[in-house]
């Protein structure tokens, strides 16, 4: 009785369908085609040009800055976040007392809304009267300008060794040097205090995933490890490690994918794109691109770009990791 | 059966919805007193918001045909980004403040004008031949076409600390750059703060002064430009479509402020700051717009002077800034006249002198300056006639569509030279500048070139 | 040997106790300073070395029909209930009725002061943000529901190919999809409205994921007995399997709420008047306008963190289960 085709079943997939292919299918084709073609305002398809925006693209040192911030910021934050969350749930894993209450406390930055606690990490970070410049003026150290500081991590940790990195590097002879300098100074300070905020906020949820990941390691196995004459770091090399690799994996792509698309917190902390645009990562340039400009041809290159490094990406967890999603109770 | 028949009614109801959208226009709407909606887009807000508030609330209670639902954006750029939105949302405001390049935006495409040529209401106006030139030309585009009247313009003006003036022995604030510069620099030397007496006192009579600085700017393109004028220069082609921000008087200009840092006596700061500064006798002067004062009023408690921009070298001749009230296409005769009725009644010779003595924005019209309480306000209030006195002298930045970006292109170079300049580079401060000024009129050209005016008459 | 042994666990216990709770505090500092701030007076919050909130002197008056703050230091006691002040907001002296001065410590007023800084007020960008929120969570677990079920429990052509295409799209990042959408929603006039607002998110591909799952783990005998027991397709689904599938649906509710509340690029996107504005738009227009009154600023974060924190703390399980179980971000 149920091996017939029962036609009635489009009319329940029908709602879902109808707005996902035309809300997030459609969209794909024609935001390729945007970017092929030129116009007005009002008709931004108008003129068939090519390729050239993807031309425009590759000579365009803002766009180049701006994955180089990407890269930066995915670089900064995920290898940290997940050491600090793998950290965090092994101690969660020691069978102690109040676990229930530390998970909370420990996601709750996950839950709450971005951009109000962008506003907050803004404001520990100001110049003036923030609270992490007043730390440093109750121990004598100089105030940094934090979100202000265009200055790049590398330059700032060489100078405290009395090491000045060359402040301009002339190598192309164009303002590609720019890019160059950039890879030289390292991330500005103000794109590592917003990887630092991003580090905190995300922290708990990579906590609750590693989690789950430890506590379905059989205990059989350690207790085999222990009796073999491991310590607890040996154990945790031959037991806990590889067999939350696909954890760790997993956890990895999905938080570099996520980093990819960064933009709430560089908006709100950094309108502006930042102390010589450093902060300006790739969706922050796209929404400017496309929603200050209005240069959607232009932009949609961009997002086609941002799509298929993401698409890639994807393609490689959903590979690897394959469906190793259930639900369980 | 019954379920198939609901879900095939539920969506034939949902394409006819689908069917009657489309991008329009909003209805009329009319008050309990029967007055029309006309919705005002801008961006004033703080003390000039409550000032135009007043106004608005005066014109919705002088007559009985139009009320006006002023929308506050919150900043320029904000303001700008909607207005476009809601063109290609097909649901615009009424009327709205906007800058040269915005209105340039919106009528660049031929027949898809997304704003009123005022020209058939301007004919029957009295009032046009009384706006001051710098502001006609500002407002009329390609072939004569008028797309907006003037309303909040403001010239730059030199503020000076007179107290501090005084110590150094002098009884007029610089008139020129030159002056400037060497006022500053000797202020730099020879004053200083008492932090105990809460005031600027000579160094040589004062234990442990402060420093006090000469002169505190942001980095805007603004009085770049109006060097670059001054001293001879032009900053586009006519088509505008090439700037020369990399000739000779471009890097002499912006020389000026890189030698002011290198030899300490000016310095660079942060949004408003230099304001905030300037109130708290930090620094001697500073050069801002004329409406600043409005924002600054409260905390200046010192004596202090408001003069025009200094004059450079070769003409006189000054930048204005400020924006223009423009009328959106497509929302209906009753609207339209609405519409006109207002910004005509903003540019009215005792609404726009009311509106200047209460903002330090200058008045639009002559007439204006001729009124009673415009000359009082004109002779005694200080500030008053340092932008008035330039309006005859007034100029516009380029007003291509894409001069937004290149503005933030030429400011982001600016500041990289004077960021050079403030670690203390080793490199030639000559040579820092003409690259960077290359480089950033390189990029600026390139993006002209995208949107460059169009002219009506080619195709 | 043992008590050792019990001694060493100990410590050991102590020192995990140790370092996560150093971590606890660090995950919970920001919202204290927050809050902190949000009660602080304007002149108060710029003093350094003022971390708590201490008794301040306030004049209260009342302006325009609107209560006026502000802070004074006190000066002298002229007598005759009459007393020297500087106002410290613009630094000025004047001598004022005593009558009028109150010692706060806390500034609760900051909040209602917040509340009415933004046009038209919160009230307006909480109720769009409710209204969103909720229509857009019953929107995506109803068609979610009827699409899963689709797939689980009928034949039809070409369902494996109609399935990968929704898989397909997790893949789609949303900046892909943003302008084209946008242009879309132009065409349709739906721009500044709440259907822009609500309609795209009416489906997601990841309810639709996690209730296919389970609903395959439904045994098929169920199903069997109750059409042979003349129950209609539509009937079973809602009689039995929706009930029987309560807790995937409360976690997909709750993940598509939250991704609605908290979502600021899209809003932030297509809307343009202050009235749809939602809380996280408001709250960026607000900090953009008033960049430097932060006692309001965070007194507005406050108000605008605190209803999910409160729906969190009720409805923890579902948040940490259905997260750590799927995998998958809401």
């Amino acid at each position: 009785m149920h091996d017939k085709n029962d036609h009635s079943a489009y009319f329940y997939v029908l709602p879902a369908g109808a707005i996902i292919l035309l809300f997030h299918v459609f969209p794909v084709i024609y935001s390729f085609l945007l970017s092929v073609f030129k116009g007005t305002l009002k008709h931004p398809m108008r003129e068939f040009i090519g390729l050239s925006n993807y031309a425009e693209l590759v000579g365009d040192v803002s766009f180049w800055k701006a994955m180089l911030n990407t890269l930066f910021f995915s670089v900064g934050s995920v290898p940290l976040g997940i050491l600090i969350a793998l950290g965090i749930a092994v101690l969660l894993n020691q069978k102690i007392q109040g676990l229930g209450i530390y998970r909370t406390i420990y996601y709750l930055p996950v839950i709450t809304s971005i951009a109000a606690v962008s506003l907050v990490w803004k404001w520990l970070y100001d110049k003036k009267a923030g609270f992490f410049n007043q730390v440093f003026d109750m121990v004598d150290v100089a105030p940094s300008a934090w979100l202000q500081e265009s200055r790049g991590l590398f330059e700032v940790v060489f100078s405290w060794v009395h090491i000045s990195l060359p402040t301009s590097i002339v190598f192309f002879g164009t303002e590609f040097d720019q890019v160059l300098t950039r890879i030289a100074h390292g991330p500005s300070v103000a794109l590592c205090c917003i990887i630092a905020m991003s580090v905190w906020k995300s922290l708990g949820y990579n906590v609750v995933i590693f989690l789950a990941g430890l506590q379905g390691i059989p205990n059989h196995l350690y207790e085999a490890a222990e009796i073999d004459g491991a310590n607890r770091w040996q154990q945790f090399k031959a037991v806990t490690w590889p067999l939350l690799s696909p954890t760790t994996f997993f956890i990895f792509i999905m938080s570099t994918i996520t980093s990819f698309q960064v933009f709430v917190q560089v908006f709100m902390m950094t309108p502006f794109g930042g102390p010589d645009g450093s902060t300006s990562v790739v969706v922050f340039y796209l929404y400017e691109k496309a929603f200050k400009t209005f240069e959607f041809g232009y932009a949609s290159a961009m997002a086609y770009v941002l799509f298929t490094i993401i698409f890639i990406l994807t393609l490689i967890q959903k590979k690897y990791v394959g469906e190793k999603v259930h639900y369980g109770g | 059966m019954r379920m198939r028949l609901t879900i095939l009614i539920a969506l034939t109801l949902v394409l006819l919805a689908l069917w009657g959208c489309g991008p329009s226009q909003r209805a009329d709407e009319f008050n309990k007193k029967g007055q029309l909606k006309i919705v005002f887009w801008h961006a004033m807000g703080g003390p000039l918001g409550d000032v135009l508030n007043g106004l608005i609330q005066d014109y919705n209670e002088s007559q009985d045909k139009y009320y006006i639902h002023p929308e506050f954006m919150g900043r320029y750029d904000i303001l700008e980004q909607k207005i476009i939105a809601s063109v290609m949302a097909g649901r615009t405001p009424d009327v709205a403040q906007m800058y040269e390049g915005v209105t340039m935006l919106l009528t660049r495409d031929e027949g898809e004008e997304s704003l009123q040529a005022l020209n058939p209401w301007v004919e029957k106006w009295d009032g046009w031949n009384q706006i001051f030139p710098a502001f006609q030309e500002n407002s009329t585009y390609d072939n004569g076409i008028i797309y907006s009247l003037p309303f909040n313009k403001s010239f730059p003006v030199l503020m000076s600390n007179r107290e501090i003036l005084k110590l150094i022995g002098k009884k007029n604030p610089p008139g020129n750059w030159s002056e400037l510069a060497s006022y500053a620099k000797e202020i730099h030397e020879r004053v200083g703060y008492d932090k105990e007496l809460r005031k600027p006192v000579l160094k040589s009579q004062a234990q442990n002064p402060e420093d006090i600085m000469g002169y505190a700017f942001a980095v805007d393109p603004w009085l770049f430009e109006v060097m670059l004028l001054q001293n001879g220069g032009q900053m586009a082609n006519e088509e505008q479509s090439e700037v020369y921000f990399n000739s000779e008087f471009a890097r002499e200009s912006l020389n000026w402020f890189v030698k002011g840092v290198q030899e300490g006596w000016a310095y660079r700061t942060e949004g408003y700051n230099h304001q905030n500064e300037f109130g708290a006798q930090k620094v001697a002067f500073i050069i801002t717009s004329s409406v600043s004062q409005k924002f600054m009023q409260k905390k200046l408690n010192f004596d202090f002077a408001v003069t025009p921009v200094p004059s450079g070298r070769e003409r006189e001749v000054s930048i204005m800034s400020g924006t223009n009230v423009a009328i959106f296409e497509g929302i209906g005769e009753a609207r339209t006249g609405g519409a006109w009725d207002f910004i005509s009644w903003l540019n009215s010779p005792e609404i726009t002198s009311k509106w200047a003595r209460n903002t330090f924005y200058v008045p639009t019209r002559r007439d204006a300056l001729q009124r009673p309480e415009m000359q009082d306000y004109y002779k005694n209030v200080e500030g008053a006639s340092a932008s008035i006195d330039q309006l005859e002298i007034g100029d516009m930045e380029p007003r291509s569509s894409a001069w937004y970006r290149c503005r933030i292109i030429l400011r982001s170079y600016m500041e990289k030279v004077i960021s050079h300049i403030e670690k203390g580079d080793d490199e030639n401060p000559d040579s820092l500048i003409k690259r960077y000024l290359d480089m950033a009129t390189k990029r600026m050209n390139r993006e002209l070139s995208k949107y460059h005016i169009k002219r009506k008459s080619s195709s | 040997m043992v008590k050792s042994h019990a001694r060493q666990k100990q410590f050991r216990a102590l020192l995990v106790h140790f370092f996560l709770s150093i971590g606890g505090l660090l995950m919970c500092f920001p919202f204290f300073w927050m809050v902190l701030t949000s009660l602080k007076s304007p002149q108060e919050v710029l003093q350094v070395d003022h971390w708590f909130p201490h008794q301040k002197a306030f004049y209260v008056s009342v302006q325009k029909g609107k209560e006026s703050v502000r802070q004074v230091e006190i000066l002298e006691n002229l007598g005759d209930s009459r007393v020297k002040v500087r106002f410290m907001d613009r630094n000025v002296i004047e001598q004022v009725e005593s009558a009028g001065l109150e010692h706060r410590q806390f500034l609760w007023s900051n909040y209602e002061k917040a509340w009415n800084k933004v046009q038209p007020s919160f009230t307006r960008y909480f109720v769009n943000s409710f209204v969103i929120a909720v229509v857009t969570t019953v929107g995506q677990v109803t068609t979610s529901i009827l699409a899963a079920y689709a797939f689980v429990f009928f034949v039809f052509p070409f369902k494996n190919l109609l399935f990968t295409v929704f898989l397909a799209t997790m893949m789609i990042p949303q900046e892909t999809l943003l302008i084209p959408n946008y242009l879309i929603l132009s065409e349709l006039g739906w721009i500044d409205t709440y259907m822009a607002l609500i309609v795209p998110w009416l489906a997601g591909v990841f309810g639709i994921f996690m209730l296919r799952q389970f609903f395959a783990q439904i045994p098929r005998e169920l199903f069997d007995a109750a059409m042979i027991d003349g129950c209609s397709k539509f009937g079973f689904l809602f009689k039995i399997l929706v009930p029987l599938s309560l807790p995937p649906i409360i976690t997909i509710s709750i993940f598509t709420f939250l991704g609605s509340w908290n979502s600021l690029l899209w809003p932030l996107i297509v809307t343009n008047s202050q009235e749809m504005r939602t809380i996280q738009v408001g709250l960026s227009y607000f900090s953009q306008a008033e960049g430097t009154e932060w006692e309001l600023l965070m007194a507005a974060s406050t108000f605008c963190i605190l209803p999910l924190i409160v729906l969190y703390i009720f409805a923890q399980k579902y948040f940490v289960q259905g997260e750590a179980a799927s995998g998958l971000k809401g």
